[in-house]
């Protein structure tokens, strides 16, 4: 758009002043035909008045995020690493660019997600292989469950073969918990290592998710969330 | 409601935000997959008279070009009678001929089955056996049924595939999974001079196998071509006596709790019933014998595992036994005086996984009563490797080019399977 507001304030640029166009004979005869008077060349100095034009433009950057994919699917996707690079095309953080080339693996963050929706109530999954993942530092779990296979971050001891269970019922006796399953923080004994921790139910882990972490859940009595 | 717009309306709506109920719903919720931006953009919101019913708005359609203050016409959409074969769409889902409301859960020949044998064993209502039954190993190790040289014979085969025929240094899976396993047909088809019953078989390929049954009130399918098979004039005898199908009524099938037994299989709404042999009435080979399943693709990724080769071996000789049942015998789910039996040979062209299929019952909706009976040898390897070109070592050969490992015992069972029928 830019461009086009150059190209026409450009192209309304001449060096000589257009001739008014020539009036025919009219109809009346008592109208003069007056002969148009050139006008001197102006000189460098003198410039005609005109409004300020732009004579450059900004190259607009193309960026289109690679994250096109909207259904959910365990193959592993190709990927375009950022560099470090905005939208703009600028570097904004410095430092980031090259490495081993990547696929990303779609991991599904939000552990309690039943398969339908007709079917609310905690249910368990089995871990079919866990493996590196090349995105992150943890290790990654490809669990089944019912009739679908999602990715997610595997714990320490997690291994093939394994069950696990997603629950979001909160009792009154807290739940001895067992490594790889997900509870509500307020049916968790106080003490318990944590991790892939969301902010409030149904937002999806965004806390504690790298190699290594583990919060130890502190606080008891009715907590936030439901 | 309707006078804010944008975040502002996003705000209004939000109940929690003016301390209502609201506590279960997150304030934003899980990562939905697809960035905002490499989505469609959504159509501009028509202006605000369109919502007032019965006035006519003024537009600009008859001025052919924008005008501030008029409202934005809507046009009908245009149908240009044609579409161009690049970007036809195809029509909804709902309205194709062959649309369900029931699901059906569909197996073809790409289908990785999650949980390998045990599932196509539940899936099919059947109980497994190790190793080859006695008859077909007996015509095995008989000396009267071996080809003469067959050890050289054969290993003259895998020469052939794996080296001779192409022109490359080292031929791809693709080209010598086919011309061996042709080759070894070809090898036993060379005893029709022995057993001339063996002239009522022919090999057909490409045919589409397409048969659907209920199983514990999902409906299951399979649907596809399964490579080079071989059929024959006359049925293969059972192989099971009736005592040892009456003794499989206390078998309990193998669950896989949490997991469905219906994973990995490919959800269908569109689908057919009927069933559908491969063959049209009236051909003179009408009773399958044998599946040749091939696994050549180059890459070991794109192969399947040894456990889901013999489920996909299981499922498709499951699916042509029964396709066949219900020809001789009917649709209704009955258990079968005369049994099918169906045979299948599974490789990537030097393992080899065996195959015999026993059909005892097409009652496969409950889950007691008589099995199907089948039994698998797995992983009989031909020979161990093939060095193309020879291994040279300090100007000595220590490896010359040819097969390493020959076990001859697995070609025994390729061509007792073979006569298994005609003998």
């Amino acid at each position: 758009m830019a461009l086009r507001v150059v190209t026409r304030a450009l192209g309304s640029l001449s060096l000589t002043p257009r001739i008014a166009a020539v009036p025919g004979p009219s109809l009346l005869p008592a109208a003069q035909v007056t002969n148009n008077v050139l006008l001197q060349l102006p000189s460098a100095s003198m410039l005609l008045p005109s409004r300020p034009l732009l004579t450059s433009v900004a190259l607009s950057a193309k960026f289109v995020s690679w994250k096109s994919r909207t259904k959910y699917t365990t193959m592993p996707v190709k990927m375009r690493k950022s560099g470090g690079r905005n939208h703009t095309g600028r570097i904004q953080v410095h430092g980031i660019g090259g490495g081993h080339k990547q696929r990303y693996r779609m991991i599904d963050f939000l552990r309690f997600r039943p398969e339908q929706e007709s079917k609310p109530g905690p249910f368990e999954e089995k871990v079919i292989v866990v493996r590196y993942d090349p995105c992150r530092s943890a290790d990654i779990a490809l669990v089944a469950g019912g009739n679908r296979k999602r990715w997610i971050i595997a714990t320490e001891n997690m291994k093939a073969g394994d069950t696990i269970l997603n629950s979001d019922h909160i009792g009154r006796m807290a739940v001895a918990a067992r490594e790889g399953d997900a509870h509500p923080l307020g049916a968790l004994p106080v003490g318990t290592l944590i991790n892939n921790v969301e902010s409030e139910p149904g937002r999806g882990a965004q806390y504690i998710r790298a190699a290594g972490a583990g919060d130890v859940h502190s606080h008891s009595g009715p907590s936030l969330q439901r | 409601m309707a006078l804010a717009s944008g975040p502002a309306r996003r705000v209004l709506a939000r109940p929690w935000g003016l301390g209502l109920e609201g506590c279960g719903v997150p304030r934003r919720g899980a990562y939905e997959w697809g960035v905002r931006s490499t989505r469609k953009p959504e159509p501009p919101p028509l202006d605000r008279v369109y919502e007032i019913p019965g006035l006519e708005p003024i537009t600009f359609a008859g001025k052919m070009h924008f005008m501030p203050g008029l409202a934005r016409p809507v046009f009908p959409p245009w149908d240009p009678g044609w579409t161009h074969p690049k970007f036809r769409r195809l029509p909804p889902l709902q309205e194709h001929p062959l649309y369900k409301d029931e699901v059906c859960y569909i197996f073809h020949q790409r289908c990785r089955l999650l949980e390998g044998v045990k599932q196509a064993l539940w899936l099919t209502k059947t109980k497994l056996i190790e190793g080859l039954p006695e008859k077909v190993l007996s015509l095995a190790d008989n000396p009267r049924n071996h080809i003469e040289n067959q050890d050289e014979r054969v290993l003259n085969v895998i020469s052939h595939a794996r080296l001779w025929h192409s022109t490359e240094d080292i031929p791809k899976r693709e080209t010598y999974c086919p011309v061996i396993v042709d080759s070894l047909i070809q090898l036993c088809k060379s005893q029709i001079l022995k057993h001339p019953s063996l002239a009522r078989r022919i090999c057909a390929q490409k045919n589409m196998l397409s048969t659907t049954w209920k199983r514990e009130s999902t409906l299951i399918q399979v649907h596809g071509s399964s490579g080079a098979q071989l059929n024959a004039k006359d049925p293969l005898p059972p192989i099971a006596s009736r005592e040892e199908v009456e003794a499989t009524k206390n078998h309990v099938l193998e669950t896989f709790s949490p997991i469905s037994p219906t994973i990995s299989l490919q959800e269908c709404h569109i689908y057919d019933v009927n069933d559908d042999t491969g063959f049209r009435e009236g051909y003179p080979y009408p009773c399958p014998h044998t599946l040749y399943l091939l696994e050549s693709a180059n890459l070991r990724a794109h192969r399947f595992q040894p456990d889901q080769l013999r489920a996909k071996m299981i499922l498709f000789a499951f699916g042509n036994a029964l396709a066949q049942a219900r020809l001789l015998y009917g649709n209704d789910p009955k258990v079968l005086e005369q049994p099918v039996v169906v045979q299948s040979v599974g490789t990537d062209g030097r393992v080899f996984q065996f195959l015999v299929l026993q059909l005892n019952t097409t009652d496969l909706a409950s889950e007691e009563g008589i099995k199907n009976l089948v039994w698998v040898d797995s992983d009989q390897l031909l020979y161990q490797h093939f060095w193309c070109l020879p291994v040279i070592k300090k100007k000595v050969v220590v490896e010359p080019v040819g097969p390493t490992g020959f076990q001859p015992e697995t070609f025994r069972k390729f061509l007792a399977l073979y006569l298994h029928g005609a003998v």
